[in-house]
This record gives C-alpha cells, structure tokens and sequence, in this order.
C-alpha cells in the first residue's frame, strides 16, 4: 500500500484545469470525487472531437463519417470490454449506474414469489429499483456498518432469484470482498448484479473471473463524461433481459404490429446515443490503462488509511465503519454527535477554505438511519488528490467545529427571522 | 451620502473604530487598503476606506466577519440563509434585538406598516421564491404548520418557478390566506400579482392587509394587479431591504421610498464620486450599531436615484427611487444606458399585460416577452417595444415574443429587466453611468 509519488501527482494535476480554479481567491480542494471525478483536458478533447467533427450519428447509412464515428464508439465499447475483462457484446451503453441496475430489475421478468436480496448499504440506485419486485431482502449491517455475513447467508438459503450487492459503498469507501460475496450467491443459483460505480474507477473487476452475471458503472466518476454509463451482462443473461426502451436502432425488421430484436447489445441502445460520451469514455480509459490500475489501487488504498486515522485522532468525529483490518479507499464519512444537520460544515468549509466535500444522507439513507447518525460529511479522493487536501479538510473542519460547537451541542443561530 | 451628514459621520467613526477592533476581517481588508481608522477625519475621508462585497461575507463567514464576542450559535442571533437576487449565496447572522430595532425605525415611514409591525400578535403571510425561507414551501406535501415559522409568520406554498405553479398549490395558497387571515402581506411582488390574478380568476377575495413588497422590486403592472385587489388601501408598499441588513427603506403614504438613514450611513456612489441629486448610483451601506456582523462601504449592487426633495408625507428620512441591480441595467459599450426602472416607466401597466420580461440578450438585442390577458389585441407589444427601442436612441433592436411562460432566475426571483452583458472592469472608467438619469419621473 504506497502513495503515488507526489511529482507524479503533481504532474497529474497538471491535467485537470479545475484543480486550478479558485473560489473567492482561495484555492479549491475538490474532495466530492465519490459524486463525480474532475476532468482531464484529454478526455474533454476527445468529447469534443466529436462535436467539432462531422458529428454525425452512428449506425445509420453508408457514408463515410458514420463509419468513422461509428468505429469509434464502438472501440470505447471494445475499451470497456478490455477494463472489466468481458466481450465487446456483453457491454451495453447506458446513462449511468442507475439506469444500468433499471434496465437488469425492469427486463428480469422477476415474479411475485421469487426472492431478491439487496444490501442495506446500497446507494438508493441499487435498492430503489429493486423495491416492489418479488420478495425483497435486506442484509442486515451491524452497529458499525459492517456486513453481518451470516445475516447474508441466512437469506440465500430462500433461493433469491436476484442478489444485488455493492462492491464498494459511497458512505465508507469500503470493499467488500467481492468474490465471497458472489460466490455465495452463486452457489443457491442466484443471478448477481454488482453495482460498481465506486469500484471501477479505483480497481479492477474482471467479471468472467468473478462470476458476475451483471455490472454497472458510471464514465462520470472516472474521470469520463457524464451522462454514459456501462451495463456488463453475460451474454445470455443479456439475451434473456427485456428492453425497456423501444425505438430506432435497436431492432432488425419492423413491420406494423411487430418487430425484431437486433442482438446484442444495440437491442437495448435505442435511438441516438451518447457519441460524444463515448468518445470521452475511450480518452478517460486510456488515461487510466496509462497510470496503472496497480497504482490506482494502492494509492487509494493509501488514501483511504491516511483519512481513517486523520478521522480518528478527533474525538468530536464519529467515523462511520471504522473497522481499520476493513479493505478501504479514499472515502471517509463522519459524522458529528449531536448535529443531525452538516450543511453549516459543509458550507464553511467550502465557502471560506474552498474544501468541496459532501454532506447529507448520501443516497444511502436507510444505511445511515439504521446506524443512527443523522447527517454525515463524506471527504473523497482520487489520484490526484494530495495528502495536504486532506489536511485541509480535517484542520478547516477542526476550527468550525471549535466556532459552532458548544457544549449544548447546538450549532447555529435561531431561524426565525424578522420580516 | 444621505441622511444628516455631520452626526452620522460620527456614528460611522464609531462603527469604523468597533469593526477594525473587533472584526478580523475587516482590520486585514483596511490594512491591505493602507487605511486605518485614524485617517479618516472628515466626511471626504471615508472614499478612501474599502469597500466590502457579498463575497467578503460568504468567505469570511463565520470565523472571520462575526465581531468577537460573538458566537455563530449566540441566542440573540438572527440568523438569514439567502440564494440572493443573483442567485450569489449567503449566510448572514445578526443581533435580532438590532434587526428590530432598524426596521421600526424604517417603518415610521409608513403608519399601516409601522402598526403592523408593532402588532406582538402579528399574522404576515409570505408569498415569495421557496428559497427565501428556511422552510419547504415547495414541497406540495407540507401543512400550514410545518410553514409556520415562530414569529407569526405563514410561509405560503409555490414553487421555484413561479409560472409553473400547479393549481393544487394556487388553491392551497389562496385558502390558506382566508383562513390564516393576515395583518400583513409580505411579498414578492411578481409572486403575489401572480397569486392574485389566479384568485380573480376563481372570484376570490384576498383579506384586506397592508402589502408589503420586497425581494424585487415591483413594477407598474405588479402593482396595478395587486391594488386592484386591494382596493381601498395602499396597494403596493415597496421595502428596501437585503437578508445581511434588514430594512433599508421603505415607501411612504405618497409613494416616496424613504431611505433609513437613522440605521445606516448610506451613500450613493456613481462612477468614483458621490452622486448627486437626481443621479443614478450605487448604494453603498455601512452599519451603525456595533453588531454581531458590521458592515462597512457594503456594495449592495442595488442603484437608487437621489431626489432632492420634501415629502408630503412628513417623514425626515430622505427620499430616493429604487432603480434595480446593476447587473440588470441595459449596457452597451461598457456605459450603462437604461435601468430597470426606466424600462418599467416606459411599460407602464397596460391592461392586456400581466407580466413581461425585457431581457438584454445581447450588446445589440432585446427580447421584450409579454403575457398577456383577456383585454389583448393583436400587435400593442410591438408599439411597447417600438418605445423601448426609441429610448435606447435605436443602440438596441427589441423583439417581441407572447408567451404563456417565462422562467424565473435560479434564485427564484423574476427580474423584469434583465441583461446578459456584463461590464468590463478594467476599463470602467467615469463614464459608465453615461446618460441612464436622463428620464425623470
């Protein structure tokens, strides 16, 4: 588990022109990178290749810029296949994670009576689309947010048709041992979907190796574009899933009042897709292969060392699952006792030390409310994230803690407000 | 300045004196300035000292803008959450013994407010973008009381964006008001024509309350709409006020806006110097009563026109016309050629409009947007932008488009005139304000 080197870094951070961007004349500290990552110029470039080109679409015709485009788009789908360890048919273009986890929930056909089982952790784009299919079960955590494996096993003994789990959760930055858990799965003969949204973009997961019948991930939180995401399916998972958006460029023959299914995966890209996201996809993957998915690892793994023991060497903190044998990226989410709401942290610390991290429930309320913490501030890393950022979001956080704390533990003045 | 120079300049020295002693912002801002309190001996002195800005306060906020002594958590803080008219937010806190204090001093300019307001039992309904309060008045499943803040005050519900209101939450208002019966309106006022024209249309009457008009700034057609609702009262009662100051000014029996210089040291800067009467600047204001939060030379962004005159009404407090934001003046060149103002006296209150838009899209285009009503007739938007273009000297073109939506700003507000040229700083020069006083009332 080792840092990048910090020249390293810094040469890194020479490609992110946000990095350099100042709020009120303080630099910014841009720890939100479980939300979103920052962009590189070579991906914007390459996004913008395709708008500043023949920025035809792709599929449609024989004229030579559809070629041309549709080459590309279609090596970012090659590209993607190559990172997760799949073919290239197996990958499906999507919006993001969530509509990837719809897509598998809608098209899986799962009746009344079969059993699904989802983690408790699970950000709401993993639960929600689950919730009214079948019978849903939650694997229960324990007081520190950790899994309660037998909880897990317990469960699998109903014969669940699905199991949903979260490789990496966006509150604890916590992996959980991803082979274990679907293996387990596998073993009752349970179809698994592995939302990966915050595993991908730090290491990674070779689906055939896993056994992973379903993956989905966002370009968005590394270092791609918004609105593309990827959904793996196993070949013939993918054939079995149902559609759910009807239209052009996602069959073979239409006739009125019937129609045929183009293969996989253009049967479930209807209508015009996010070319340019693809293109910036390609350019984020490259930029990835060329640092090292090793390093990514480690350095996150470093990171994520670092902001446990910054957390908790401050004893107003409360450390959500700090299990320090736990396997840990660079996410951190605490908690303050006594302050149900952080939006005052939140704001300070991006206001005046220009520190941008999150506060709230972080899409994963039922997680936060069965351990009880109301609010919680998530800090967040990526590899071009300094240890010094760190530093400065733990020493801002120090001083308004020692401004809005006091021993009622009431932070804030009174809202009420004179016409 | 306004106001009585000689004993407001001694109550600026000591509020200079207090916040250089007791605000670490301030005291690195005026030494950065090479200035301290010493040297500013004369009313001619004070055009040395900084000034401070919106962003000032939002960096600073708390640890280095609250005057020591002072905890953000103190129980005599009032406390005011704001996205601001440019959508430029804002944590601010203060005293709320001196909030008080500069409101009823600003109110003696209007009787019927200044009863309401020493009314202890007072019921304000507040109709106004949703994120202006600290409750969820946009949320279609909140109760009267989960709007109800502690001092009396009902904050009705609407959304965001004001025009996309749904009918469910029009009736929720309108029967809210009826059965909350206010003593007082507190407004927005493209809101509340809004809110008042979906009554009209219902055949319902709004309990008589005294209207109180803030956030924007109401046009002719706002008020036109409102006083017809309102028959028998002042119709609209324009306040100046700002979420970091309180009540700033306030309209009088006759019209006149009377600016609260027993609260504040008020200037009005045009193009380096101080305005004179009759001239557009921008109002600059500085604290008086040694608060939690002090300001000192605070650019408001907000332009008034001086006016030399008596009021009828009585009042000692001075008389100026609120003009708009800056940023929503008319420009070209980097000169400042029509205020908000003067495009809404050359609109007027037509009885086909309801609302409008005059939106600055570029140094040479204008888009006048109309919604308009029952009383309609083909073509009349076109005469109002031919007068908009005249007064411009033909600078601009200004199209017209008829609508049944206009979106309202992120903040929530609608801003009647808006621009989307910005003025170069580096090369403003004594210029700027050009002839944007030339229109008098």
């Amino acid at each position: 588990m080792s840092f990048l080197a910090e020249e390293y870094r810094e040469k890194l951070i020479q490609d992110f022109p946000a990095l350099s961007r100042e709020l009120d004349g303080t630099p910014i500290t841009y720890l939100d990178n479980a939300a979103t990552t920052l962009k590189p110029r070579a991906m914007v470039d390459a996004v913008n290749e395709y708008y500043l080109g023949i920025s035809t679409n792709i599929h449609r015709g024989k004229h030579y810029a559809i070629e041309e485009v549709s080459n590309r788009y279609e090596q970012a789908r090659y590209k993607v296949a190559e990172l997760i360890g799949c073919g290239g048919n197996e990958v499906v273009f999507v919006r993001n994670t969530t509509e990837g986890v719809n897509l598998v929930a809608d098209g899986l056909g799962v009746a009344v009576e079969d059993h699904v089982v989802i983690f408790s952790d699970a950000h709401h784009s993993n639960m929600l689309p689950w919730l009214g299919r079948g019978q849903v079960h939650h694997v229960r955590f324990d007081e520190q947010g950790a899994v309660d494996w037998d909880h897990y096993e317990s469960l699998l003994k109903l014969e669940p048709k699905v199991v949903a789990m979260t490789s990496c959760s966006n509150v604890t930055g916590i992996h959980i041992p991803l082979e274990r858990a679907v293996g387990m799965a596998k073993q009752v003969g349970a179809l698994v979907l592995v939302d990966g949204a915050q595993t991908v973009p730090h290491r990674r997961i070779n689906v055939g190796e896993l056994d992973v019948d379903f993956l989905s991930f966002s370009a968005h939180k590394m270092i791609g574009p918004t609105g593309i995401g990827i959904l793996y399916g196993k070949r013939h998972c993918l054939e079995k899933l149902r559609p759910n958006n009807l239209g052009g460029g996602m069959v073979d023959w239409v006739e009125l009042g019937e129609y045929r299914l183009r293969k996989i995966p253009h049967r479930f890209e209807a209508g015009t897709p996010h070319i340019a996201g693809a293109y910036g996809l390609g350019a984020a993957i490259d930029y990835l292969n060329q640092l090292g998915f090793d390093q990514l690892r480690e350095d996150d793994r470093a990171m994520g060392r670092y902001m446990l023991e910054q957390a908790l060497a401050r004893s107003y903190l409360r450390v959500v699952n700090p299990d320090s044998e736990a396997d840990r990226g660079g996410v951190i989410s605490v908690s303050i006792p006594g302050q149900e709401k952080l939006d005052d942290f939140a704001r300070i610390l991006s206001d005046s030390y220009g520190v941008m991290c999150r506060n709230g429930h972080l899409c994963a309320q039922p997680y936060l409310d069965m351990l009880g913490t109301g609010q919680v501030l998530r800090a967040s890393a990526y590899f071009y994230t300094r240890r010094e950022d760190v530093d400065r979001f733990f020493s801002g956080l120090d001083e308004i803690a020692e401004m809005l704390l006091d021993n009622t533990g009431v932070v804030g003045a009174s809202s009420v407000r004179f016409p | 300045m306004l106001g009585n120079q000689q004993s407001n300049f001694e109550r600026f020295k000591k509020e200079l004196n207090y916040t250089y002693e007791k605000v670490s912002f301030y005291r690195k801002h005026m030494d950065n300035a090479g200035t301290d309190p010493n040297s500013i001996r004369s009313p001619a002195d004070i055009m040395k000292l900084p000034y401070t800005e919106k962003k000032h306060y939002r960096k600073n906020f708390p640890l280095g803008v609250l005057a020591k002594g002072y905890k953000p958590n103190d129980i005599r803080l009032t406390r005011s959450q704001s996205s601001g008219t440019t959508g430029d937010r804002l944590v601010t806190v203060e005293v709320g013994m001196l909030l008080l204090n500069r409101a009823l001093k600003c109110a003696r300019a209007n009787p019927a407010i200044e009863k309401a307001i020493l009314n202890h039992k007072r019921k304000t309904c507040r109709y106004a973008a949703p994120n202006c309060s600290d409750v969820e008045c946009a949320n279609p499943n909140s109760t009267m009381e989960d709007r109800l803040l502690s001092d009396g005050t009902l904050v009705l519900p609407v959304y965001h964006d004001l025009l996309t209101t749904s009918d469910e939450l029009i009736e929720r208002a309108l029967n809210e008001i009826r059965e909350y019966k206010p003593d007082l309106y507190y407004i927005d006022p493209t809101h509340f024509a809004f809110l008042v024209r979906h009554a009209r249309k219902r055949g319902v009457t709004l309990p008589a309350a005294p209207v109180m008009a803030t956030y924007t700034s109401p046009t002719r057609c706002s008020r036109r709409q409102i006083a017809d609702m309102f028959s028998g009262q002042q119709g609209v009662i324009e306040l100046l006020a700002s979420s970091e100051m309180g009540w700033l000014g306030l309209e009088c029996p006759h019209g006149r806006l009377h600016m609260n210089t027993d609260s504040f040291f008020l200037e009005v800067i045009r193009d380096d110097r101080y305005a004179e009467p009759g001239e557009i600047g921008e109002l600059y204001v500085t604290s008086l009563d040694n608060g939690a939060l002090p300001h000192i030379r605070y650019k408001t962004g907000d332009a008034i026109r001086l006016l030399n005159e008596d009021c009828p009404c009585g009042n000692h407090l001075p008389v100026a016309e609120m003009q708009g934001r800056l940023v929503n003046f008319i420009k070209r060149e980097n000169r400042y050629l029509a205020s908000p103002q003067d495009i809404d006296r050359l609109i007027d209150a037509p009885s086909w409009l309801d609302q409008y838009q005059c939106h600055q899209v570029d140094e040479n285009q204008i888009t006048l947007k109309v919604l308009v009503n029952d009383h309609y007739s083909e073509g009349v938007e076109r005469e109002l932008a031919n007068e908009v273009e005249n007064y411009l000297g033909q600078a601009c073109v200004v199209n017209t488009e008829k609508l049944t939506y206009i979106a309202t700003d992120r903040s929530g507000k609608f801003q009647a005139t808006k621009s989307e040229v910005e003025m170069v700083a580096d090369v403003e020069t004594s210029t700027t304000f050009g002839d944007a006083h030339v229109i008098s009332g």
